[in-house]
C-alpha cells in the first residue's frame, strides 16, 4: 500500500502550496480510507497551527483557521516526531477544539503526524517542523500509522518545493505588472497591489527611508488614500508608531489579536484601526551579496495588514506560518533590490543630465566669447585694448574643455581607454602651466605660481603606461581645482607644486596646492560621483562634482591610482602611474 | 549707466562685462550673494543688478544657509527676498533674474518670484548672443526709467 500511495503522492503536479496541500490529502483519503484528514502549517512565533488544507470535514462557518499547539491533539502531534495516535476521540475529544465535528462525522480515532522540515532546517531561523497531518480512519485501528510516516517526509519536500515555486511566481508577477515602471513611485505604487493580491491581504504599504531628514516616508500604498493624506505620511525619527521603532531596531514585528490593543496609533489607513486583525512590519535593507561584511544599510519598510488564509472559498486573517514569513521576507527582497536598480538608474540619469548641464553652460560661454572676438576683430587694431589679447585664445581653450568634458563622458560610457607609454613631461605635464594660466583668467585668480617643472626633475621622468588624452584630462582637472578654490585672502600664498619620486614599479606624482583643502572626513568621499564638499558647493553651486570621480575611474583604468594625502600638510594629491614596459 | 553683474561663474560674468566694457557701459561683476548685500549696503544701487539663481556664498561665515537655499541652488532668490524686505520694491525692479537652470521645479520658482517682484528673468540660454544681451539691457534700463519719470518719483 505504501508503495502506490508513495508514487501517488510524487505524482501530484500541483505546485501551488494553496492547493498542494488540498491534493495530497485527497490521495491519502483514497489510500487509506479515511473519514477526513487535515493540513496545518506551524506557526512557531505563536505556537500555533494554521489550516493549509482539509477534506472530509464540512465547516458550516470555521471559527478560525487557527489551532493552538498547546492543548490539542494536533499541537501534540507537532511536538513529536513519531505518530501520535488518539483511540476514541468520541469520549477523549477534551483537546479536540471542534467537538461538534466530532459528533456529526462519528470521528472514531485520530493519527497526527508532524511533517519535518527538509529544506528549511538551513535557513535563520531554522525551522524543524513544517507542520502537522491529522488524519482520521474509519475505526480504532492504527494501521495507517506505517503508511504516513513513511510519506511524511515526501509531503514535507513537495510542500517545500511548492512554496520555493510560489516565490517564482510572485516574481514573475512583480515583474510582469510592476518591472516596466520607470520611476520608483510607479513601482512600489504597482508593487503594493500586485503583493497585496497575490498574498491575500486587506492592505499593503510600502515605506522608505530618507537619509536627509532621517524619517520613514510612506512612498506606496495599496489602499486608495486622499493624496494629500499620503504626502503627510511620514515618521520622524522619535516617532513612537510601531512601524517606526520596528523600523530602528530592524525587527519584524508581529501583531495580532493578543497584542494589537497595546498600539496606541497606527498611520491612518483606509481600514479603521478596530478592522486589523493582524499586521507584519518587516524592516529591509540593501540586498547584499555574499562574501559582503559590512552591515547592509536599512532601506525602508513593508507592511501588511490582515493577510488571509482561503479555505473552501472563505477567508480569514491568520498568524503568519513559517511559509508566510519566507513569502513575506522574499518580497521584501524584491522590492529592495528592485529599488536599488532603480535608483541606480535614476542617479546614472541625473549625472548624465548634470554633465551635459555643464557642457550646455561652458558651450553658452565659448559661444558668447566668440562673438566678442567677432566684434573685437572688427575694430581697428590701435583700439583694441591690451585686456583683450588673450580673448581668442581663451576662446579656443573654452572650447578645448568641452572637448575634453564630451571625452571624459564618452570614455565612462564606453570604457575605450588605451593604455600605452607616455613620456608624461612632453606629452601631458609640459602644458600643464599653459593651462592653469588660462584657467587663472577664468576665475580671476591673480599671481597663482606654479613651479618650475624642468627644476623638478620631470624631463626625465621615465615613461608610463597610460592615455596621453586621459592623462592630460586628469592633470587639467586637478590644475583646475586648485585655482578654482584657491584662497582668496589678501596675502595667500596660491599656486600648484608638482614633484614625483619612483617607488618600485610605479612613478608618484605629487600634486600640491595651497587652496581651500579638504578635511580628512571628506577625503574618503572626494571621489564619489557628484560629492562636493562643503566649501566647495558654498562656492560654486552649480558645478558638477564629477571631475575628481573621474580622476579616480580614469587612472584605475590606465593601471594607476589617486588618493587625497591626509597626512601631509596642504593639498597633496598622490597620483601612481605605472612605469612603462614594467608589467 | 552702472551694471552689476552677480554670478560665481567669474569666467561668464567677465565675458558679459567685457561685452558691457566695449560698449562703453560702467560694470562690476560681485561673485558671491554675501558680497551682493554688503555692497548693497555700502552703495546706492546700480542701474541693473543681473543676480543669477544658483549663486555661491562667501568662503567666510555667510549669512545664507543650505537649508534655506536648498543647498544653494536657490541663493539668488532667497537674495531677491532679502533686498525686497530691506529695500523695497523700487530696489528689487532694478534686479533680473540669470539662470541656466533646467529643473522644472525651479524653474516654476524663479518664474513666481519673477512675477511677484515684477522683474525679468533671462534664461542665460537666451542671450548668449551679445547683442541680445545688449538690446535686454538697454531695454529694461529704459522701462525702468520710464516707470520712475510716469511716478515722478524724485
Amino acid at each position: 500500500m505504501s508503495g502506490s500511495l508513495y508514487k501517488s503522492i510524487a505524482y501530484v503536479l500541483d505546485d501551488d502550496p494553496n492547493t498542494l496541500a488540498t491534493e495530497i490529502l485527497k490521495i491519502l483519503r483514497k489510500h487509506l480510507n479515511l473519514i477526513a484528514a487535515s493540513f496545518y502549517s506551524y506557526d512557531p512565533e505563536r505556537s500555533l497551527l494554521v489550516l493549509r488544507g482539509q477534506v472530509g470535514l464540512d465547516y458550516q462557518n470555521y471559527e478560525s483557521f487557527e489551532l493552538n499547539v498547546n492543548g490539542t491533539y494536533a499541537g501534540d502531534g507537532l511536538l513529536q516526531d513519531d505518530p501520535l495516535f488518539i483511540e476514541n476521540i468520541n469520549i477523549n475529544s477534551q483537546r479536540f477544539r471542534d467537538k461538534k465535528l466530532v459528533r456529526k462525522y462519528n470521528l472514531q480515532s485520530l493519527v497526527a503526524k508532524s511533517l519535518p522540515s527538509i529544506y528549511m532546517r538551513n535557513t535563520s531561523p531554522p525551522i524543524d517542523k513544517l507542520g502537522v497531518i491529522c488524519l482520521y480512519p474509519q475505526n480504532d485501528d492504527p494501521n495507517i500509522i506505517t503508511p504516513i510516516s513513511e510519506v511524511a517526509p515526501l509531503i514535507s519536500r513537495m510542500y517545500e518545493t511548492s512554496i520555493a515555486n510560489c516565490k517564482t511566481k510572485l516574481r514573475s508577477k512583480f515583474v510582469e505588472k510592476a518591472g516596466y515602471s520607470h520611476d520608483i513611485s510607479s513601482l512600489l505604487h504597482r508593487a503594493s497591489k500586485v503583493i497585496r493580491d497575490e498574498i491575500n491581504a486587506d492592505e499593503v504599504s510600502i515605506f522608505l527611508w530618507d537619509e536627509m531628514s532621517d524619517s520613514l516616508i510612506l512612498r506606496a500604498t495599496s489602499a486608495n488614500l486622499d493624496t494629500e493624506l499620503k504626502q503627510k505620511m511620514r515618521y520622524e525619527p522619535n516617532s513612537t508608531d510601531p512601524s517606526n521603532i520596528a523600523f530602528r531596531k530592524q525587527q519584524i514585528t508581529f501583531f495580532h489579536p493578543d497584542n494589537i490593543s497595546n498600539i496606541d496609533q497606527f498611520i491612518p489607513l483606509e481600514i479603521d484601526n478596530s478592522q486589523i486583525i493582524n499586521c507584519v512590519l518587516l524592516p529591509f535593507c540593501e540586498a547584499s551579496v555574499p562574501p559582503k561584511q559590512i552591515t547592509p544599510k536599512p532601506v525602508g519598510l513593508l507592511r501588511i495588514i490582515n493577510h488571509k488564509t482561503t479555505h473552501m472559498g472563505v477567508s480569514h486573517p491568520t498568524s503568519a506560518s513559517w511559509e508566510d514569513v519566507l513569502m513575506f521576507k522574499f518580497i521584501a527582497e524584491l522590492i529592495s533590490v528592485s529599488v536599488h536598480f532603480m535608483h541606480k538608474g535614476a542617479v546614472a540619469e541625473w549625472d548624465y543630465l548634470r554633465r551635459m548641464h555643464g557642457v550646455k553652460a561652458n558651450l553658452g560661454t565659448s559661444y558668447t566669447r566668440l562673438k566678442v572676438v567677432n566684434g573685437i576683430l572688427s575694430l581697428p587694431k590701435y583700439s583694441i585694448p591690451e585686456k583683450y589679447a588673450n580673448y581668442l585664445n581663451d576662446a579656443l581653450w573654452s572650447i578645448d574643455d568641452i572637448v575634453h568634458q564630451i571625452k571624459r563622458l564618452q570614455w565612462r560610457n564606453d570604457h575605450s581607454i588605451i593604455n600605452e607609454p607616455i613620456k608624461l613631461y612632453r606629452d601631458v605635464l609640459s602644458k600643464l602651466p599653459q593651462h592653469v594660466g588660462y584657467m587663472s583668467r577664468e576665475y580671476n585668480v591673480k599671481n597663482f605660481k606654479f613651479n618650475t617643472l624642468s627644476e623638478a626633475g620631470f624631463p626625465e621622468i621615465p615613461e608610463v603606461s597610460g592615455n596621453k588624452e586621459a592623462l592630460t584630462a586628469v592633470f587639467r582637472n586637478l590644475a583646475e581645482n586648485s585655482v578654482k578654490y584657491c584662497n582668496t585672502s589678501p596675502d595667500a600664498r596660491n599656486g600648484i607644486y608638482l614633484s614625483y619620486e619612483i617607488n618600485n614599479d610605479y612613478v608618484n606624482i605629487y600634486f600640491k596646492d595651497y587652496g581651500i583643502g579638504v578635511s580628512a572626513e571628506d577625503a574618503d568621499y572626494i571621489f564619489k560621483e557628484g560629492f562636493r564638499t562643503d566649501r566647495a558647493r558654498a562656492r560654486y553651486p552649480s558645478s558638477t562634482g564629477f571631475g575628481l570621480a573621474d580622476c579616480y575611474w580614469l587612472l584605475d583604468k590606465m593601471g594607476g591610482s589617486i588618493c587625497l594625502r591626509t597626512d601631509l600638510p596642504d593639498t597633496v594629491f598622490e597620483i601612481k602611474l605605472r612605469i612603462a614596459n614594467k608589467q | 549707466m552702472k551694471i552689476w553683474i552677480v554670478d560665481e561663474d567669474i569666467a561668464k560674468a567677465n565675458v558679459y562685462s567685457d561685452i558691457l566694457d566695449i560698449e562703453g557701459i560702467d560694470s562690476t561683476v560681485i561673485p558671491n550673494a554675501d558680497k551682493f548685500m554688503k555692497m548693497l549696503e555700502e552703495e546706492s544701487p546700480p542701474d541693473l543688478m543681473i543676480v543669477d539663481v544658483m549663486l555661491g556664498v562667501s568662503d567666510e561665515k555667510s549669512s545664507f544657509t543650505r537649508s534655506e537655499t536648498e543647498n544653494f541652488l536657490k541663493t539668488g532668490i532667497i537674495s531677491i527676498c532679502r533686498i525686497e524686505q530691506k529695500y523695497g520694491s523700487q530696489t528689487v525692479k532694478k534686479c533680473v533674474f540669470w539662470s541656466n537652470a533646467s529643473k522644472d521645479t525651479l524653474i516654476a520658482e524663479i518664474k513666481a518670484t519673477s512675477s511677484r517682484c515684477k522683474i525679468p528673468f533671462w534664461p542665460k540660454w537666451d542671450v548668449l548672443d551679445p547683442d541680445v544681451f545688449l538690446s535686454n539691457i538697454k531695454s529694461r534700463v529704459k522701462t525702468l526709467s520710464d516707470e520712475y519719470n510716469s511716478e515722478g518719483v524724485e
